[in-house]
């Protein structure tokens, strides 16, 4: 199976697993750890311990672009992994329902393309 | 113009850094010392790139360091000075850099170091450098964000 690692600020990965489990009821191979407290090499030994559990691929979601979560991910270098940033919801449950059906090598642009689907912009201009 | 924020931090440039003490104190320029970061072009531009645009990043080794900052002190710029470790900040003062007061923001687990606040942990080498630093007259400002207070930890080094 493939597997995800949520590495993020705080309580962002384990609450937005939580989220995903409410949704999709129990996952298996999906993982959140948090950058609260930790150096970056750190964070960069626990996400490479956590991906040595894996072995068809692994999938590491970031929360934001250029911050230390980002940069511990990108650092880990782990061989056959992907990284993937500003994960959201939707995000994370197209990897969840689609990880096993899409090839690895075409999943990264399908997460893509599914999280930008979930962005949007309505503005309701005051009177 | 002197250095805005001169700052002990192993995350160097991230979010407290750019968000939290720029909204209030904003640089033209943040100076990264780190020998590990200014050996490795993967390492330096991986650090670089989470700076704003209107931000401008500079990636120094330790040795150049105090040059480098004295001549900040007299620039136009408005510079943060990052720093990974208390004893670079030592090795940069020892070396002539001129810095009145360092923010300790930054010092996080690794398994052995001994907790001190939620974001400081110590071993017996950071401690002494931090001591040091202390006793020769260099404010330090336990914070990892400006709004926090700093608490008094003198007696815990």
């Amino acid at each position: 199976m493939i597997h995800g690692i949520l590495v993020a600020h705080g309580s962002v990965g384990e609450g937005l697993l939580g989220a995903v489990r409410a949704m999709y009821g129990k996952v298996e191979g999906l993982d959140a750890l948090s950058n609260e407290g930790l150096s970056t090499p750190e964070l960069v030994d626990r996400i490479r311990e956590t991906a040595a559990a894996a072995d068809d691929g692994v999938c590491i979601f970031t929360d934001a672009f250029g911050g230390s979560c980002w940069r511990a991910a990108k650092t880990a270098r782990i061989p056959g992994s992907v990284v993937l940033t500003g994960f959201n919801l939707p995000m994370i449950l197209s990897f969840v329902t689609k990880r096993d059906t899409v090839p690895f090598s075409d999943l990264p642009a399908v997460l893509e393309t599914d999280a930008k689907r979930g962005i949007t912009v309505e503005v309701f201009p005051g009177s | 113009m002197p250095i805005l924020l001169a700052r002990i931090d192993d995350r160097l440039i991230h979010g407290q850094v750019t968000e939290g003490w720029g909204k209030s104190m904003k640089p033209d320029l943040i100076v990264v010392v780190s020998d590990s970061m200014a050996c490795s072009e993967w390492e330096c531009d991986l650090c670089l790139a989470a700076l704003p645009g209107s931000i401008r990043g500079q990636v120094v080794p330790v040795a150049e360091a105090p040059g480098i900052i004295n001549r900040l002190s007299d620039a136009k710029e408005a510079a943060y000075v990052l720093f990974e470790s208390p004893c670079d900040v030592q090795k940069v003062v020892e070396n002539g850099a001129r810095l009145p007061e360092v923010n300790v923001g930054g010092m996080h687990s690794v398994r052995g170091k001994r907790k001190i606040l939620d974001y400081v942990f110590v071993d017996e080498s950071d401690s002494a450098c931090l001591r040091a630093l202390r006793d020769t007259g260099i404010k330090l400002d336990f914070r990892d964000l400006p709004d926090r207070e700093s608490p008094d930890v003198a007696g815990q080094l």
